[in-house]
């Protein structure tokens, strides 16, 4: 096997019918050399599941009809609970800027506008993978 | 991405956290890895393993999903290792059999999934595969499903990691199917022609069946009819069907000599791999080191000379490898 | 065209070209987003006969379908809303009717939309509804919701459009067991059911199977025109597949292939052409790019018109393209959130020019949530600072016989029956469901798009162009997470008081009726209106539906 590979799990809600944005993002990871695990997900202890299987070293999280919050009480409890103490969280999509504080404080390391110019996503998880933990 | 040995116990204990962890390193070709898969070994050889192959498009996740959903219903624990393909230019991979496949496993414990991207090389991606069936196996998973990215030789060695191969095809395929014919008597155990709602499914399949496909085995033991099903994997039409026909197999293959053919041949091939990785990654490195500055006047006699000095250090070692069984 | 090529206009082309040689080296050849060419100037050379032979209100009604334009219908204002459960909505409706927002002749128009958990099928007690109830739509699942939803309304003056998913069949027949319920015919309703199934093929919501997906699309178009006649039942939602990523042709040639496997499919299921194609109608994507879209719907009219025909429909007016524009919401940006009313402003000068029967403007904060009040008034008075200071509405089709126009709209049809073609040779829009080849085609032209925004090929202003880096900060409207609390409580007073017997029975009748739609042998969607009589939830239909025909794939 040649190399090592940055490992996203990027979740998106099943009932949820937007998908551009998420697939786009799933697109521009892939170019910028990472494995990205594509998956919707029912309910949020899914995702901690399925990041657990592979091991990812990033969760991705993109939301398109709210929810935000919710998700992530939910999640970073679900990853703690599991051992996923190492894992990179990020969420994205129709997120409104003065959420932002209030996801890091529930343990979301960092979270993104739509619509960002292509690299941005890419390079902050490649600065940061590995060095996050969730306290 | 520190790699800490991972504790083998925590494993055959079933726990995914390190199971996933160890995989992780099995994947980097890191050499903490290597002691734990030694230490799973006794708890390997329990599971039944299949391999699902089939050109692109043919609907293989989407059958292993349907497949997962039958051995659930059976009460029977899966581990899937699913293949995707890298990206030849970027390394990236964009890895969607999890998500085709969660509909069957969302939130169930008895389901591990494993997405793996094939990372260009198939002979070390076929090493990391079998060293991955070895984790699942041990973490006492009953059925261990491979899927393969479906475009080259090299998908064969992977789906012959396997017990039973079932090779999937679609109708219609035209040339690719001329060509998948070819593959059929190679290394499918079982053809399932998909998408049984697709016109000319059924004439694909009754044209397929009308081969005969046989497989050949070990000398002196009877001969597989490779059976033709047709099934419809979105429709979940033919699978019961389909995953009896493996489980025939399975048993057929262990009633006769072709298990333990199979299992020699397996054993054989990953020690080949290892000892050739360990060799392409060690041995070159440190005759590299040996010839440091320096800058061989006649490359190729000194690389006859070299070999020929290992070839007489390996005749000075005991005849028998240490720690394999005797034919 | 011969009186204009004169010795004169041949003298003008020469000294243009002259002209123009000076700088050609300078000048960037610029393409619409589709792609297709453009020239930096357009001439009657550029006109064919058959473009100067045409009248709005007339086959094939590039024009327009009506000979006055806008004079004597203007377009419908109809705002996309709903939210919290039907309290909250039903305040909201209100204050839009005080805003001014009306439909044909004054009608009240409700364009509403469902939450998610609404349009997949669960009630607010399941537990992947959390987080999302009432939160980009409204929750509605109980008798009780529906007769909230009408208490009050003038059936026949009142248009409901429902934006529901896969709920479309379960919503229409509680909204039916809601106006049996206040002794009203069915046969009153007014409004439209999406019934877009085929939007799945760029969705990636689980949903039916395709050919059971298709039958059910037939079941309610045969219910309602046996039923309610003046009910719209079925929409072709080309907005899904622009929204996805396809570009102003793919959206028009898979939109009319959409279009063409409803009919196939009706007409397989041996309904008459006049039957149900005239009832058909579209909710398209609308972007900033001014002409193209232009372009677009006229091309759009004269296609759908020559389908219709080809189809067998004889009455003109079942030929007609009725469109609703909703204006694109992905190309509003979070960055410098203002900006947006300019975007949209753009975008429905173009559905105007485009002679579009009813539009919805987008907020310009729907870039970082739901509209707020503020935001959603100021999307609606786009529409009537268009529709009463512009002039907009004085002239039918003001850019019919405008050199530029004519062609692009030839080509663009061009384009899009090339499109069209490939996909009807590889077995139409239902087998391009299953083999992915539609979201494939969709999803590369999204990618190459970003590609374009990232490379600065494709300016967005405060994306790739004037960036600031100031915190915006903006608080978008908030929709309160008790509303969950408060909607399972709604769901559990209303199974309280059922008689669970009957509900069972019910449930029972439509798991059998689902069979018999799958076996050919019977409707299904009776059972679901005698399920809604005996108090049957949105989400409990959907449990044997999903059984029978459920789907979950991604390509």
């Amino acid at each position: 096997m040649s190399g090592e590979h940055i490992k996203v799990l990027l979740a998106k809600k099943k009932i949820d019918v937007h998908g551009r944005g998420s697939k786009l993002i799933a697109r521009e990871l892939r170019d910028a050399g990472m494995e990205v695990v594509y998956f919707r997900f029912g309910v949020v202890a899914e995702i901690a599941e399925a990041a657990l299987q592979e091991n990812a070293d990033v969760v991705a999280v993109s939301v398109m009809t709210s929810g935000q919050l919710q998700i992530a009480r939910d999640l970073i409890p679900a990853l703690k609970e599991r051992g996923m103490t190492q894992v990179l969280v990020i969420m994205g999509g129709i997120i409104p800027e003065v959420d932002f504080e209030p996801l890091r404080a529930l343990g979301v390391h960092r979270s993104f506008p739509p619509g960002l110019p292509g690299g941005v996503v890419a390079e902050y998880i490649r600065e940061n993978v590995g060095k996050a933990s969730l306290v | 991405m520190e790699a800490v040995t991972v504790p083998a116990g925590e494993v055959v204990a079933g726990s995914v956290l390190h199971a996933g962890r160890l995989i992780t390193q099995i994947e980097n070709g890191r050499p903490q890895a290597r002691p734990v898969l030694r230490a799973l070994a006794p708890y390997c050889g329990r599971a039944q393993l299949v391999g699902v192959t089939g050109p692109p498009g043919a609907g293989k996740s989407t059958l292993a999903a349907a497949l997962i959903r039958h051995l659930r219903g059976q009460g029977r624990t899966v581990g899937v290792i699913a293949v995707d393909p890298s990206s030849p230019f970027t390394g990236g991979a964009l890895l969607g059999d999890r998500d085709r496949m969660a509909e069957a496993a969302g939130g169930d414990p008895g389901v591990f999934i494993r997405s793996v991207a094939s990372r260009g090389a198939s002979g070390g991606l076929a090493a990391a595969v079998n060293d991955t069936v070895d984790v699942m196996d041990a973490m006492g998973k009953d059925v261990v499903l491979i899927e393969t990215v479906g475009v080259g030789q090299g998908e064969f060695d992977i789906a012959r990691i396997a017990h039973t191969v079932v090779l999937v095809l679609v109708p219609g395929y035209g040339d690719a199917l001329q060509a998948m014919k070819a593959g059929i008597t190679e290394i499918a155990d079982v053809v399932a022609v998909n998408k049984g709602d697709a016109p000319g499914a059924d004439q694909t399949a009754k044209d397929l069946a009308a081969q005969g496909f046989e497989r050949t085995g070990p000398d002196g033991a009877e001969r597989w009819k490779v059976p033709v099903l047709t099934v419809s994997a979105l429709r979940g039409e033919g699978v019961a069907e389909l995953a009896a026909a493996v489980d025939e197999h399975h048993a057929f293959t262990g009633a006769t000599a072709w298990r333990a053919a199979a299992e020699r041949a397996r054993g054989r091939s990953r020690f080949t791999a290892f000892v050739a990785d360990r060799l392409r990654g060690e041995l070159l490195k440190a005759a590299e080191e040996t010839l440091g500055d320096t800058r061989p006047a006649d490359p190729y006699g000194a690389a006859e000379a070299y070999v020929g000095a290992l070839l007489n250090a390996h005749r000075t070692l005991s005849a028998d490898i240490p720690g394999t069984e005797q034919k | 065209m011969t009186s204009l090529t004169s010795a004169k206009f041949e003298a003008a082309k020469r000294a243009w070209a002259e002209r123009r040689a000076r700088y050609a080296a300078k000048l960037r050849p610029a393409r619409t987003l589709s792609g297709l060419p453009l020239k930096t100037v357009y001439t009657p050379d550029d006109t064919t006969a058959s473009d100067l032979a045409e009248m709005p209100g007339v086959y094939p009604f590039t024009r327009g379908l009506h000979p006055d334009g806008y004079a004597l219908t203007p377009w419908m204002q109809q705002m996309v809303f709903g939210y919290g459960t039907i309290e909250e909505t039903r305040r909201k409706m209100e204050k839009m009717v005080a805003e001014g927002m009306e439909g044909y002749f004054g009608h009240k128009v409700f364009n509403t939309v469902y939450d998610v958990p609404c349009m997949y099928g669960i009630d607010a007690d399941h537990p992947e509804a959390v987080g999302n109830i009432g939160q980009c739509g409204v929750h509605m699942s109980t008798g009780d919701d529906y007769d909230e939803l009408i208490r009050d309304w003038d059936l026949e003056t009142t248009n409901f459009s429902m934006i529901t998913g896969d709920n479309c069949l379960p919503a229409l027949a509680l909204l039916a067991a809601a106006v049996e319920r206040r002794g009203e015919p069915v046969g009153k309703m007014h409004g439209n059911s999406m019934n877009w199934y085929p939007r799945i093929a760029v969705q990636d919501v689980p949903s039916w199977e395709p050919r059971w997906g298709y039958a059910l699309m037939i079941d309610l178009i045969r219910w309602a025109r046996a039923n309610a006649p003046d009910w719209n039942p079925a929409n072709i939602f080309m907005y899904g597949l622009s929204e996805a990523g396809a570009t102003p042709v793919q959206e028009l040639a898979y939109g009319l292939a959409w279009g063409k496997s409803i009919i196939d499919a009706g007409l397989a299921a041996g309904l008459e052409p006049d039957d149900f194609i005239g009832r058909l109608s579209f909710q398209i994507g609308c972007t900033v790019n001014v002409f193209e879209e232009v372009a677009k719907f006229r091309a759009h009219r004269r296609m759908w018109a020559r389908l219709c025909k080809d189809a067998g429909v004889t009455k003109p007016s079942g030929m007609f393209a009725r469109v609703h524009v909703h204006t694109s919401g992905y190309v509003l940006t979070q960055q410098q959130l203002m900006n947006n009313n300019a975007r949209i402003t753009l975008q429905t000068l173009a559905a105007v020019l485009g002679g579009v029967q009813s539009i919805h403007t987008c907020s310009y904060d729907e870039a970082v949530g739901v509209p707020t009040e503020q935001s959603h008034r100021t999307a609606l008075r786009t529409q009537q600072i268009l529709m009463w200071e512009s002039g907009l509405r004085d002239v039918a089709d003001p850019l019919g016989g405008s050199y530029f126009i004519e062609k692009l709209t030839d080509e663009m049809e061009a384009a899009a029956w090339e499109i069209f073609d490939e996909i009807e040779a590889s077995g139409g829009y239902l087998r391009g469901i299953e083999t992915g080849e539609v979201k494939r085609n969709i999803d590369n032209s999204s990618y190459e798009m970003k590609k374009m925004i990232n490379s600065g090929d494709l300016p967005i202003v405060g994306v790739n162009r004037y960036v600031s880096q100031e915190q915006e900060n903006y608080e978008p409207f908030r929709i309160d997470e008790t509303i969950e609390v408060k909607a399972r409580a709604r769901l559990e007073a209303y199974r309280a008081k059922r008689d669970q017997a009957a509900v069972d029975a019910a449930i029972e009748d439509v798991r059998r009726a689902c069979q018999n739609l799958k076996d050919g042998t019977g409707p299904l969607m009776p059972a679901l209106v005698d399920a809604a009589r005996k108090g049957v939830t949105n989400g409990e239909m959907m449990v044997p539906m999903r059984e029978a025909f459920g789907w979950y794939v991604s390509e």
